[in-house]
């Protein structure tokens, strides 16, 4: 069955967020959201998984993952950034981040991880 | 407000003493560690809330040492940890933070021990609030037969009174976790004790006094982790009125509970199948057992049945958890029945005389019968089972402790911790077993017999029992009918099968036999009788066919002199000596009518005597002929209470019938 992954970013990281299109294509279909317009479909639309780019969102990252995580709190959150600190990973797992990684992942990985997650969180 | 345990562990004891004094100083009793060894022994067995470990619990100068981390992750992943560091990275949080879905993540919470203490003192606090789920304020009420020290006395039966002591705090904070929602509980009655496990009927009370009654099933940790993942894993295809649902569960470092709640709600109205057994009546036990397979045991059976066409019977029975190749071997099953036999006899129950291959039961109103010695047949009856097997989901280890019943009759297992994919079967036989070995009590060794020979007469597994002698036994029976015919419905009338199992369910009772022990006669019963059974089933499946039998042994009466045999409708009958010579004299005279003073003098050697009256001759001739004619009928007539072979003839004698 297909996946359903929801991608949380701006323009500017389109790349990045292609990238992520590119490794779960096997198994998921990806939609992009800005932040603005993301927590109006969570709560409309369920999802398998929710990938933020925590560079794009910057300083709102808490806030973000908090508002996603209350409102889908068995959906796992993927946070991807480029300039990964100890500091933001402890904040983005407290919020409910479900894990934390670096936008270098390679594909094999970023996939492995992205079913990881979504395997793991949909057994009873 | 109770004492929250935290362990400390850092390889830096400088700093380990620093910290534990402050944690001490604000209430908190702290457990010391310096090595990752340490740390896990503590884990593993003192009573811990929350662990802070170092990251680089063994080398502080060593960039790669992750030896705390790897203690979280290994050990106790049900208590929370906090990883603290001098030396944090991203790599490091990643891989303590991360979600596990399954369990708590290795640790909930990363300190940087340049944070000041009252940073950690905060973190510490919330962790306690948010992980530590312990009702300190709950209100815990007992039965007055009833105590935590009891408890604790079942579950740890090997530990000393001054370990119990130390349990007994631990267990009663495992209650304040499991009904952290509560107001009060009030634990009421001890259902059923199963080796190391206990059922309790606890009914707890909201705030707002709202009552909800729960079984509650205790037990080491261990177990019940296994109990839960496999109830997990299994249970949740079970429809609501099929079975007892988990609400809720907890674990400390020794113990571990869960807590269910039975269709309908009502606890106080349970018992387990064992109780309820003595006081049911035939039909209500019928209807009991046939609700338990139907409801309570089906959904289970359904998932994931499957047809094995490869696996021998000998591998699908050599994966039931009772047994071990060990005791399949005739060494093995030999010792344990000369110990069995050698116990009837001092304890006055029955002489047995056994050999190699055969066991003989001497009993003091009857005539010896020769059994083939089960011991000797292990590998012959494996044969008599052939594939495909159904397979499917199977409870693996069902007790009469553990499948409760209510008022009405309906009836639920517990006890997942051996569920497993195997033979359908298995249930099936353990229930019967259940049923004869502990459950039915009150029966003679006669009746047990009776039943069993009974039983081993059907050609098919639900063809009709005669009505027993007695309501005990008829009981019994009636209960292994219901079995039998639900077992027909699912896997159809291989009888051959179906005995093959019950034999080596059998097995798995008869080696629990202690040969160390000294067993009452009450205790020794059903061993006793369990191998009758298992003897009976040999006799049935391993007595051979005999090529060139006339066509009177498959449809009639048919006695070989030569051969010292007896053929009833293509059935092998074991008959003692006297019977055999008794049921000779009358094939020689077919359909004629013999007196009784001929067969007294021609079979029992009861001359005539002229100083006695025709009375006292009667009362002399009378005891030995009817208690044969009894016996004889019962092994050689398909339904004893309607002769189909042996007639009397009032006033006169006895006839054999043969057309």
């Amino acid at each position: 069955m297909t996946k359903k992954i929801l991608a949380v970013g701006t323009s500017e990281e389109a790349a990045w967020l292609q990238t992520v299109s590119e490794a779960v294509q096997s198994f998921g279909e990806i939609t992009f959201n800005t932040m603005e317009t993301a927590f109006p479909e969570i709560k409309t639309n369920p999802y398998d998984l929710i990938i933020i780019d925590a560079t794009a969102i910057g300083d709102d990252i808490v806030d973000l993952i908090t508002q996603f995580h209350t409102a889908r709190p068995c959906t796992p959150i993927l946070v991807a950034t480029t300039s990964p600190t100890w500091q933001r990973a402890r904040q983005a797992f407290q919020a409910g981040a479900a894990d934390y990684i670096r936008k270098t992942f390679s594909q094999q990985k970023l996939l492995t991880i992205c079913r990881d997650l979504i395997d793991k969180s949909s057994k009873p | 407000m109770g004492h929250i345990h935290i362990l400390l562990a850092d390889n830096d004891l400088a700093f380990l003493e620093t910290w534990s004094e402050f944690l001490e100083s604000n209430g908190y009793t702290v457990h010391q560690a310096s090595t990752p060894d340490e740390a896990r022994s503590l884990l593993e067995t003192a009573q811990i809330h929350l662990a802070i470990l170092d990251l680089r619990l063994t080398n502080d100068d060593d960039d790669n040492d992750r030896s705390g981390l790897i203690v979280a992750k290994e050990t106790a992943r049900h208590i929370p940890k906090l990883i603290l560091t001098k030396f944090p990275t991203f790599e490091a949080v990643r891989d303590a933070l991360r979600l596990d879905f399954e369990t708590l993540p290795p640790a909930v919470d990363f300190i940087d021990k340049k944070d000041d203490l009252d940073t950690l003192l905060q973190i510490i606090v919330e962790t306690t609030e948010k992980y530590i789920q312990i009702n300190w304020e709950l209100i815990i009420r007992w039965d007055e037969t009833l105590s935590w020290f009891q408890v604790v006395d079942f579950i740890e039966s090997e530990e000393n009174d001054r370990e119990i002591n130390s349990r007994e705090a631990e267990l009663e904070e495992l209650f304040r976790r499991l009904f952290y929602d509560s107001h009060q509980v009030t634990i009421s009655r001890l259902l059923a004790r199963q080796g190391e496990t206990v059922l309790l009927a606890v009914h707890a009370f909201s705030l707002e006094e709202r009552e909800t009654q729960f079984l509650v099933l205790c037990s080491n940790r261990h177990h019940i982790q296994a109990e839960e993942g496999q109830y997990d894993r299994f249970f949740s295809k079970v429809p609501a009125e099929g079975g007892l649902h988990k609400q809720l569960s907890a674990q400390t470092a020794h113990y571990g509970a869960m807590a269910f709640i039975p269709p309908g709600g009502q606890v106080s109205e349970l018992l387990p199948l064992t109780h309820f057994y003595r006081q049911a009546s035939t039909e209500t036990m019928a209807t009991t057992l046939a609700y338990l397979l139907k409801t309570g045991l089906a959904p289970w059976h359904t998932q994931g049945q499957f047809m094995e066409e490869e696996r021998s019977f000998q591998d699908l029975v050599l994966a039931w958890p009772e047994l071990t190749e060990e005791m399949l071997s005739q060494q093995y099953l030999e010792a344990k029945i000369e110990a069995i036999c050698r116990q009837s006899l001092t304890a006055g129950l029955a002489r047995c005389d056994v050999t190699t291959h055969t066991i003989t039961l001497h009993r003091p109103d009857s005539e010896p019968v020769v059994y083939p010695n089960p011991a000797a047949n292990l590998s012959e009856i494996f044969k008599m089972a052939a594939p495909p097997f159904l397979c499917g989901l199977t409870h693996g280890r069902l007790s009469g402790n553990t499948i409760l019943v209510n008022s009405l009759g309906q009836s639920w297992p517990l006890g997942f911790s051996h569920t497993t994919r195997g033979l359908l079967l298995h249930d099936f036989v353990s229930l019967e077993t259940i049923i004869k070995f502990e459950i039915a009590t009150g029966l003679s060794l006669e009746a047990r017999q009776d039943m069993e020979y009974r039983l081993l007469k059907q050609d098919q597994p639900a063809q009709p029992l005669e009505v027993a002698e007695s309501t005990e036994q008829d009981k019994l029976s009636q209960a292994i009918q219901a079995i039998r015919q639900y077992v027909v419905a699912i896997i159809g009338h291989d009888l051959d099968t179906y005995l093959a199992g019950l034999f080596f369910r059998a097995v798995c009772y008869l080696v629990m036999y202690d040969l160390a022990f000294r067993y009452t006669r009450a205790e020794l019963m059903p061993y006793l009788h369990c191998l009758i059974s298992m003897a009976e089933i040999c006799h049935k499946l391993t007595t051979p066919t005999r090529e060139g039998l006339p066509q009177q042994a498959q449809t009639s009466l048919w006695l070989d002199e030569d051969n010292r045999e007896v053929w009833v409708e293509g059935r092998l009958v074991n008959l003692a000596p006297r019977e055999f010579e008794f049921l000779s004299y009358l094939y020689q005279r077919p359909n004629k009518i013999c007196s009784r003073s001929d067969i007294a003098q021609a079979v029992f050697d009861i001359v005539d005597d002229p100083a006695l009256t025709a009375v006292e001759r009667r009362r002399l001739e009378e005891g030995p002929i009817n208690s044969t004619i009894s016996r004889m009928r019962k092994k050689i007539e398909p339904s004893p209470k309607r002769p189909k072979y042996i007639f009397s003839v009032r006033g006169e004698g006895y006839r054999l019938l043969l057309e």
